[in-house]
Formats: structure tokens, C-alpha cells, sequence
């Protein structure tokens, strides 16, 4: 019985792998002629590339003597996608690529692709997928996929955007999205030094992202600018704990015990957890605290109106330059959001701000502006904690 | 081949056909409901999946680490060695080989390269591996508890070591300096699919062979059965089981090697990719029948890939990906428990001359 | 330190402490149920999420809180029926099953949050009473940590010595740990091993289903896919911790909330350790802890085994 169990075993095995093989074989060759009227593409009709796709190493060779990048100068982009490594609602750092690539493809007429909950793992299928559907251009939103994307585009030819890279930029293949975070982060420092009233402000964080570090030391620097004797608060809820909220619910309520009356929290679906911490310290009745939040614009879910401020990015300016430059045949640069271009900014002040707050804000933007105040960008989580513990030295 | 055997040999392919027949019915109906069209859904699914070279090449090469660490929980299940820690070892692993690899680029040889790198991938496995071992033979720890532990352990040290000793100064994320493209697993000839599938069937095999061919297996084996029976047929039970923890999580150290060695390049912060749970279940599926291992990895993997790009072109929630492996699971196992009473009806009608 | 008020912020962590316990204890308890029949259930992590989504779900269109908990528990029965018609009737492989249940539960609530809301983040608007127990609540610290809480919490509390009594004391209990252990001994003295079985998984589904409610509806007042963060699977580990005795459970979860709320201090007062030293804290502790209290641990001895009349 359990020889000829085995017998059958060796029988499919042998005809999958003979399949297997066979159809991994032509991989750099013609797609398969199976494939699905939807998704198939001549290649000869993509614009940028004229090899049909080429992902093994040793075909990889071909293209760079017959092509030079900028060729495709000119060409429309009909199409483009964006990558992202959570949920397109977490309220956060997924949603605000995903809305606004597609707010933008929607203005421009183009399709705009949103491929996430992608994590950290193998991506290379989902951007092998998109190069096959004649994407023009794929935005890797996160800087975990800053290795993996420019030698996928070096491979294929297809143009991407990294964050946080600019070793690989490259002219005609890969731009690099920065975000001067730190600059928007500095202001809410600001406005926390000149609001608490206990004079102590917590920082939560559900992890340690670069993003974050960045806004966690221009926070803290922003702080210690307009009130160099508070006292700062920082916790991690947990190593990618995105989606604890329970746990971010506790950690801000023990900050908020621990007298601070200003939380500035960076969690994505972990926010939500904070607010509510801080909505029922609010209730408790006594001095009220106040939620600066990150990345999205929680208004509309604010019933208790404890919400002071976020430090908003707008990647919509960014995402229609890029796709103008791969038309035009200027792609492969570093983009830069920062308070100056407004591609990050303090979401407006509630009405109960005190005149003189919102003056001291709009005076450290002025500062930043005209390049009179320089922001420490640390990305580093060791070097950020370094900072903090510079700036705030513990007791 | 009698036309009974004919019959038996035949029955899986049927069960599992209908099986998957059962659990894309349920997924159609659940997408109806939302007023999506399932047939165009899984049209995209199959045409992509299986239909295209790049579906099956890129399901070759997921399929790889999930074939390694499978390999490893055949050991430990066998030996009834409840080794939770799969993800953990993994990532111990992975980053250990991710520190390793990069320094050896470029001064050593492609293949010695590789090889030491993949062994610092299994040693770290071990190293994470053996302290719940330990754990159990020395105070009589339940290693289903410290495994979970450890893997919660394993993400806040890696994480520590990737953000501050191990870390590439020159770039932003916490990650490990990155292995030049020539310096990773190279493809299978005439494939663009890396030699970690070969790996990874090749450790199924051994593995195979082992509870086949050798002494040590059928101790293992014996151990899983009865511990008593083993005590008493002087076997050291706590050798064996510290053994068939520490293979288990060699394996699951290397299934990390092989991923940075051939599909990332390095060892990220944040990156966990979960292989126990997928890799737990599909041993359970193969009813720990090591090559039965092989068909369901493949499968699985076919369906992550593909279930992702036909979730995204018929703008379905991804998480209907979940729902569909999740679906495929319970009707594969009902279908075993179908397989099951055919095959006794049958032995009942026919007495059967030695047991299954 | 001297900014830090510290009566305030210990009570803070206590508090905490209990809260993160809760739906751990839940989940244990209800698992302690499960695994004394015989039935090992890793879906815990999968009924716990579709609890948190039912009752949020339920909380939301009701309006009533009481509503969302007792959906979540339903939506948990179903599960734990579905669970053991599979694993006791068709004897369908038991890991398998909790693991296809976890990952069920992950992609169905995910899926359904997604298709009914998209973009949107409903909150609920109701809110459990806090009760604050007479005298006791007043005692400095302590009291406002253990006594004024939800009346999920206590109820929670309740249930830990209504289980050990269940357990260990009525013929139901007793029953349910000979099936776990001996089926054939306990089938052949007349228990009837199917239906304790199935009664212990409904308690089991339950129990995960309330742990997960608890999360949505009570401790905070929303949905996150994804939201009960791996706490089935450390329910599991507190379940054998606690040796499925009701009482050591609930010790075990106790330990563990109070390890994170540790750990949470230890960050908030600025320990200069590397915070992810002190977030391992939890799960070391709990090794350690097995280490000094538990030792041993025997597994019931049919656990995960499909009990089939006639068959040995």
C-alpha cells in the first residue's frame, strides 16, 4: 500500500516538475500563450522597453548596449503603481501614498495601481507582475524596499522611485523620495513646548521606522527649542506593532499618568489606540491633554476634540513631477518633501490655540524656510535615542 | 499496477481536485455576495498563476523556503517535538547569514562563500534552537511555550542587532550591508528560478531517506510514537530530542540563509515573513509524509502568488487571500478525513494483509 | 523622577497590568477547557479576531455594548461548533484546523472591515460603566487599579473561579479532564465523550470570542484588522504555563500583562537600556517564570487525538 502510494507520488512529481520546468525554461522568452486576455501585452507596445522581459542576470546584459535610458523621452505614462508594505487604510504612512497616487491618476486621466499589505519579504513577484502589464513607472513606498527596487529596475529597465536612496539614484531609471519629516516635526515641537502645561510631553511610537526616528528627534529638538526644561517622555509599543492599538492605548495612558499632557504619536492603525488613551484621560476630568498625530488628518474621527495638530505629508506634487519627468525625459532624481516646498506641514491649529502659539510656529516655519534653522535629520535608531537623551538628560 | 491499485493511486488526485473545487466554490460565493464576478477573479489566478512562466518561476522560488522549513518541522513532528519556534530560528538565521555573507563576498570564492554563509544561517537556527531544547531535557519545559517565547525574542534581538551592531552605516533602514547581485544563489541553468528550490527539495528528500534508511530516523520515529516504548527500549530520549529540535531549527536557519542569499541580498528590520505557520500546516496536510510535502508547498505557494495579483486586478481586499488559503486548508483537511473512510470502507469489504 | 507623580503613574501601570491580562485570560481560560477534553485549538488567534469583529460589528448597528460582547461570544460558539464538528465528528487533523482558523479569522474580518466600511473608521459610541467597588477603590495605588474597573474585568475574575470549580469539582469537570485523558476509560464508564467534547470546544470558542470582543468593544472602541497582534498564540503558551488549571492561568496572564506594563514603565522613566531589551522583558520573563514555578508540564494525554469508538 504505501509503495504504491509512492509510486503515483513519483508519477506527479515528475510530470509538475517536467511542467515546471518547461515553462520556466521560456521565461525570458515569449509570455505564455495561456495567459489571460486582460493582463497580456504586447511587449512591443510598451514604451520604454523594447526586449520583451528579461529578469535572469545574463539577459540583463542585452539591453544596456542597445538602450540608453532617456530614451523613452517623450513617451506618456500611461500607467503606474505604488507598492506599500501595510493596509491602504491604516490612516497613515500606507494610505497617504495610496490616496494620493490615486487622486493623482485620477486628475491626470491615468491608471494608478495600489499593491498592499506587501510587507518585507519577496516583492519581486508583485513588481516582476506590474512590469508585465506595462507599468511606466512603480513607486516602492517604503524605505524597506530600498535594495530591492533600483536592482529590480537595473534588471528590467522599469523606472522606479525609492525612499530614502540617494545612492541609487539614476538617471532615467531610479529617483528617491525624501522627506524632511524632521522640518513639519520641529513645528509640532514647537507647538507642544508652547502648550504643555505640565511641562512634560510623551513621544509613542509603534516601532522604529527611519521616518519616525526622523520626527521623533525634530520633535524633541522643537521642544527643547521653546521649553529646554521639560520633561520628555519616549516609548516603543512594540518592534512593528502597527496594528496594536490595545497596547498603544496603554502605553500613551501610562504617559499621560506619568503627567504628560501633550502626546505625540506615531502608530498608523496604532493611533487609534492613542487617541482613545487620551480621550478618556480627558474624561477623567482634570488638566486636558492634547494628540498630535502623524502623517493623517483624523478631523473627522475626532469627537472629543482633542486633537492638536499632525504633521501631514503630501506626496500628490511629488508623484505628478515624476510622472511629467519620465515624460519628458528628466526622471532619475531626488525629490524632496519639506517644509518648504509644503510637501510636509502642521495640519491647521484647532481654534482654541492661544495667538501667541500659533506665532511662535508660524516663526520657526519662517526660520526653516529661509534656512536659518537647520532640523538634525537622524534616521538612525540608536543615534536618535542618542540625541534625545542629549537633548532631555535623564535624571 | 492491478486496477485496484489503479484505483487508490488515483483517489487523491480526485479528492484533492474536488477539495479545491469545494474551496474555490465557497470563495465565489463569498465574492458574489460583494457583487464581485469570481469566474473573471480566478481566471486572472489560474492565467497568472499557473498559466504564466513568470506565475510558475516566481512560485518555484517562493516555494523554496517553505520546502527547507518543512523539512526542518518533519524532523521535530515526527519525533512529536512541538517546535513553534520555526519563525524565530528563521529569523536568528537569517540575520546571522546576512552579517556573514557580505564579508565573505568578494574575498572568498563564490562557493565556499555561499556554503559558510548558509551554515552561519543554519547556526544560528541551532543557537536559537537549542535553548528551548535545553529547556525541555534539563527542568521539563513544555517547548511549545518557550518556542512561542523565543520567536517574540528573536524579533526584538535581531531587531536590536540589525538597528545597532550589524547595521550598514550607509543607508537609511536598519539593514544589513547588501551581497552583490554575483555573490547570490545562482539560478538554475536555463531558469531565472535560484538554486534554493534545489535545496529545498534535496532537504526533503534527506529527510525522507532519514526516517527511511537510518537508525537514527526510526528512533526518532519511535521516540514520536511512545516515548515509554523508546525509554524502555533504551533510547536517551533527551539526546534525540535535543537532536530533532536542533535539526529542525538548523533547518529553519537555513530556509533564512536561503532567503537572503538568494532573494533579498540582506537581513531587514521589520521583516518576518511567518513561514511556521504555512510551513506547520502544510507537514500536517502531507500527514508527515515527507514527499507529500512537495505538491502542497507547490500548490500553496501558487496560491499566495497568484491569490495577490488576482486580489489586486479585480480590486478585491487582499485579505481575501488569507481567506481563500484559510479555506483551501479545512477543505483539505476534510478531504483527508474522506480519503480516510473510502479507503476503510474499502479495507472492510477486502480484509487488508498488513496495516497503513 | 521627581516630575514623574508617581502614585498616579503606578496605579497607571497596574491598571494596565489587569487590562492587558484580560483578554489573555479569557482566551487561556477558554482554551484550558478545550485541551483538559482533548482538543487542541490554535485557531484561538482566528476566533479572537472575528470576536473583536463581531462584536464590533454588532456594538456599532446596536448602539448597545452588551450586544457587541455577546456577538463576539456567539460569533466564538460557531466557531468552536464548526471547530468540533470537524476535529470530533469527521476526527479532521486538529492543527490543521486551528491554524486554517487562524488564518480564516484573519482574512475573513480583514476582508469583511475592508468591504463594509473601505476607507471610513467607524467608532463605537458606547461605553461600558467603570464600577468602582465601595471602600476597596479608595485604598491609595492599588485601589483605583483593581477596583474600579469595567465589569468585563471582574466578571473576568469570576470566571476564573466559577472554570476551577466547574474543573475541578462537578461531575462536568470531571468528566471533561477523563475524556482528555482516557476516552476509551471514560467512554467505556459511560461518559459520553462527544458530547463533553463538543461542550468544551463551545466553551472554548466562547471564551476566545469574549476575549476578542472585550479588545473592540470594551478595552477600546474600534476595529483594526489585525488588531489582537499574536495574543491567541500567547494565550496558548499561558494555558500550559498555567498547567490548565484555572487559577494558575490566571496568574500566568496576570504575570504577562504585568511584564508589558513593566516594560512600558521601564521606557516611560527612561532606563537607559536599549528599549528592545526591555520589551523582551514579557516573553523572558515568562520563560523564566516557568523555569521557578511550573517546571514539568504533561500535555492532557489524548490531547490533539481524534477519539473514534471501537478504534484504538
Amino acid at each position: 500500500m504505501k509503495h504504491q502510494k509512492h509510486c503515483y507520488y513519483w508519477l506527479v512529481s515528475a510530470l509538475v516538475l517536467l511542467l515546471a520546468v518547461g515553462l520556466t525554461a521560456c521565461a525570458g522568452g515569449q509570455p505564455a500563450p495561456t495567459q489571460a486576455p486582460a493582463v497580456t501585452k504586447a511587449p512591443v507596445a510598451q514604451p520604454t522597453v523594447a526586449q520583451p522581459p528579461a529578469p535572469t542576470q545574463a539577459a540583463a546584459v542585452k539591453p544596456a548596449a542597445t538602450q540608453a535610458p532617456a530614451a523613452s523621452a517623450g513617451a506618456k505614462v500611461k500607467k503606474v503603481a505604488i507598492v506599500i508594505p501595510a493596509s491602504r487604510t491604516d490612516h497613515g504612512w500606507n494610505q497617504q501614498g495610496a490616496d494620493n497616487l490615486t487622486s493623482v491618476g485620477k486628475e491626470l486621466g491615468i491608471t494608478a495601481e495600489v499593491a498592499e499589505n506587501q510587507g518585507y519579504g519577496d516583492i519581486t513577484p508583485v513588481l516582476r507582475d506590474l512590469q508585465d502589464k506595462g507599468f511606466d513607472l512603480i513607486i516602492c513606498h517604503a524605505s524597506g524596499y530600498q535594495t530591492v527596487c533600483p536592482e529590480f529596475a537595473k534588471k528590467t529597465k522599469v523606472k522606479v522611485a525609492a525612499i530614502e536612496n540617494q545612492a541609487a539614484v539614476t538617471p532615467g531609471l531610479i529617483s528617491d523620495i525624501e522627506t524632511q519629516a524632521q522640518e513639519a516635526a520641529y513645528l509640532a515641537g514647537v507647538l507642544a513646548g508652547k502648550m504643555t502645561k505640565s511641562g512634560t510631553v510623551g513621544v509613542v511610537t509603534s516601532g522604529e521606522p527611519p521616518t519616525w526616528n526622523y520626527m521623533t528627534v525634530g520633535f524633541a529638538e522643537g521642544l527643547k527649542a521653546t521649553k529646554p526644561d521639560a520633561k520628555f517622555l519616549y516609548s516603543v509599543i512594540g518592534e512593528a506593532a502597527y496594528e496594536d492599538a490595545a497596547g498603544a492605548k496603554r502605553v500613551t495612558a501610562s504617559e499621560l499618568a506619568a503627567g504628560a499632557d501633550i502626546i505625540f504619536g506615531m502608530g498608523d492603525g496604532a493611533s487609534f489606540g492613542m487617541v482613545q488613551a487620551v480621550e478618556e484621560h480627558n474624561a477623567k476630568g482634570g488638566a486636558k491633554a492634547w494628540f498630535i498625530d502623524v502623517i493623517g488628518d483624523k478631523r473627522d474621527i475626532d469627537k472629543s476634540k482633542l486633537l492638536l495638530s499632525s504633521v501631514l505629508f503630501d506626496y500628490s506634487g511629488i508623484y505628478k513631477q515624476m510622472i511629467k519627468d519620465v515624460e519628458a525625459g528628466t526622471f532619475g532624481k531626488v525629490y524632496t518633501m519639506d517644509v518648504k516646498n509644503n510637501g510636509v506641514h502642521l495640519l491647521d491649529l484647532p481654534p482654541g490655540v492661544p495667538a501667541d502659539v500659533a506665532d511662535a510656529v508660524q516663526k520657526a516655519k519662517a526660520e526653516i524656510v529661509a534656512d536659518k534653522l537647520k532640523v538634525s535629520a537622524i534616521s538612525d535608531s540608536q543615534k536618535m535615542r542618542a540625541r534625545i537623551n542629549e537633548l532631555f538628560p535623564k535624571r | 499496477m492491478n486496477r485496484r491499485s489503479f484505483v487508490s493511486a488515483i483517489t487523491p488526485v480526485i479528492s484533492s481536485g474536488l477539495v479545491i473545487a469545494a474551496a474555490f466554490l465557497v470563495g465565489a460565493i463569498l465574492l458574489s455576495l460583494l457583487g464581485k464576478n469570481p469566474l473573471q477573479a480566478y481566471h486572472v489566478l489560474i492565467s497568472r498563476g499557473l498559466g504564466s512562466s513568470f506565475g510558475v518561476s516566481e512560485t518555484l522560488i517562493k516555494m523554496a523556503p517553505l520546502l527547507i522549513v518543512s523539512a526542518g518541522l518533519l524532523i521535530a513532528l515526527k519525533a512529536s517535538v512541538w517546535n513553534i519556534g520555526v519563525d524565530g530560528q528563521f529569523l536568528v538565521g537569517a540575520c546571522l547569514a546576512g552579517v556573514v555573507a557580505p564579508k565573505l563576498a568578494g574575498a572568498i570564492p563564490l562557493v565556499p562563500m555561499l556554503f559558510i554563509s548558509a551554515l552561519a544561517g543554519v547556526l544560528g537556527g541551532m543557537l536559537w534552537g537549542v535553548i528551548p531544547a535545553l529547556l525541555k531535557v534539563r527542568y521539563g519545559l513544555n517547548e511549545i511555550i518557550t518556542t512561542i517565547m523565543m520567536n517574540y525574542v528573536a524579533v526584538y534581538l535581531t531587531s536590536w542587532l540589525v538597528k545597532g551592531p550589524f547595521k550598514d552605516p550607509q543607508v537609511v533602514p536598519p539593514q544589513t550591508a547588501v551581497v552583490p547581485e554575483a555573490f547570490r544563489l545562482p539560478p538554475i541553468p536555463f531558469t531565472p528560478v535560484h538554486i534554493g528550490l534545489l535545496v529545498g527539495l534535496i532537504a526533503v528528500l534527506v529527510v525522507y531517506l532519514l526516517f527511511r534508511n537510518t537508525t537514527f530516523g526510526f528512533k526518532l520515529w519511535v521516540l514520536g510514537q511512545n516515548p515509554r516504548t523508546a525509554i524502555h527500549a533504551g533510547m536517551r530520549v533527551s539526546r534525540l530530542t535535543v537532536l530533532a529540535l536542533l535539526l529542525s531549527a538548523g533547518f529553519a536557519g537555513l530556509a533564512g540563509a536561503n532567503d537572503v542569499l538568494g532573494v533579498k541580498g540582506m537581513f531587514q528590520g521589520e521583516w518576518n515573513p511567518g513561514y511556521g505557520l504555512t510551513g506547520f500546516a502544510l507537514v500536517f496536510l502531507a500527514r508527515l509524509d515527507s514527499l507529500w510535502v512537495v505538491p502542497f508547498a507547490y500548490f500553496f505557494s501558487f496560491l499566495l502568488l497568484g491569490g495577490e495579483i488576482m486580489a489586486r486586478s479585480a480590486n478585491i481586499p487582499v485579505y481575501f487571500v488569507d481567506v481563500l488559503e484559510g479555506l483551501m486548508l479545512v477543505f483539505f483537511a476534510v478531504g483527508v478525513y474522506l480519503e480516510r473512510t473510502l479507503a476503510e470502507r474499502d479495507r472492510r469489504r477486502v480484509p487488508a494483509t498488513q496495516g497503513g | 523622577m521627581s516630575a514623574v507623580p508617581l502614585e498616579g503613574f503606578t496605579t497607571a501601570l497596574l491598571s494596565a497590568a489587569l487590562i492587558a491580562a484580560v483578554p489573555l485570560l479569557l482566551a487561556a481560560l477558554g482554551e484550558t477547557f478545550a485541551e483538559q477534553a482533548g482538543l487542541l485549538n490554535l485557531g484561538l488567534e482566528g476566533m479572537m479576531l472575528t470576536g473583536a469583529f463581531a462584536g464590533f460589528f454588532v456594538a456599532l448597528n446596536t448602539n448597545s455594548a452588551y450586544a457587541g460582547l455577546a456577538a463576539g461570544l456567539g460569533a466564538g460558539v460557531l466557531w468552536g461548533l464548526l471547530f468540533g464538528f470537524l476535529a470530533i465528528s469527521l476526527r479532521v487533523d486538529q492543527v490543521i484546523l486551528g491554524l486554517a482558523i487562524t488564518i480564516l479569522g484573519a482574512g475573513l474580518t480583514g476582508f469583511l472591515f475592508r468591504s463594509l466600511y473601505g476607507a471610513r473608521f467607524p467608532t463605537l459610541d458606547v461605553s461600558l460603566p467603570k464600577v468602582a467597588i465601595p471602600l476597596l477603590a479608595e485604598v491609595p495605588i492599588v485601589g483605583p487599579a483593581l477596583f474600579r474597573q469595567q465589569v468585563v474585568v471582574y466578571l473576568t475574575w469570576a470566571l476564573v473561579v466559577v472554570s476551577s470549580f466547574v474543573l475541578s469539582r462537578t461531575r462536568f469537570g470531571l468528566e471533561l479532564r477523563a475524556v482528555g485523558e482516557h476516552p476509551f476509560a471514560a467512554d467505556a464508564a459511560g461518559v459520553k465523550v462527544f458530547r463533553i467534547r463538543y461542550l468544551a470546544i463551545a466553551i472554548g470558542g466562547a471564551m476566545a470570542g469574549l476575549a476578542g470582543a472585550f479588545l473592540s468593544v470594551a478595552d477600546l472602541n474600534f476595529f483594526v484588522p489585525g488588531m489582537t497582534v499574536g495574543q491567541g498564540f500567547i494565550a496558548i503558551a499561558i494555558t500550559m504555563l498555567g498547567k490548565w488549571k484555572p487559577g494558575r492561568v490566571f496568574v500566568g496572564a496576570l504575570l504577562f500583562g504585568s511584564l508589558r506594563s513593566l516594560a512600558t514603565g521601564l521606557q516611560v522613566v527612561g532606563v537607559a537600556v536599549q528599549p528592545e531589551f526591555i520589551l523582551m522583558l514579557p516573553y523572558l520573563g515568562l520563560i523564566v517564570a516557568l523555569v521557578l514555578l511550573a517546571g514539568r508540564t504533561a500535555l492532557p494525554g489524548a490531547l490533539a487525538i481524534p477519539y473514534e469508538r471501537g478504534r484504538r
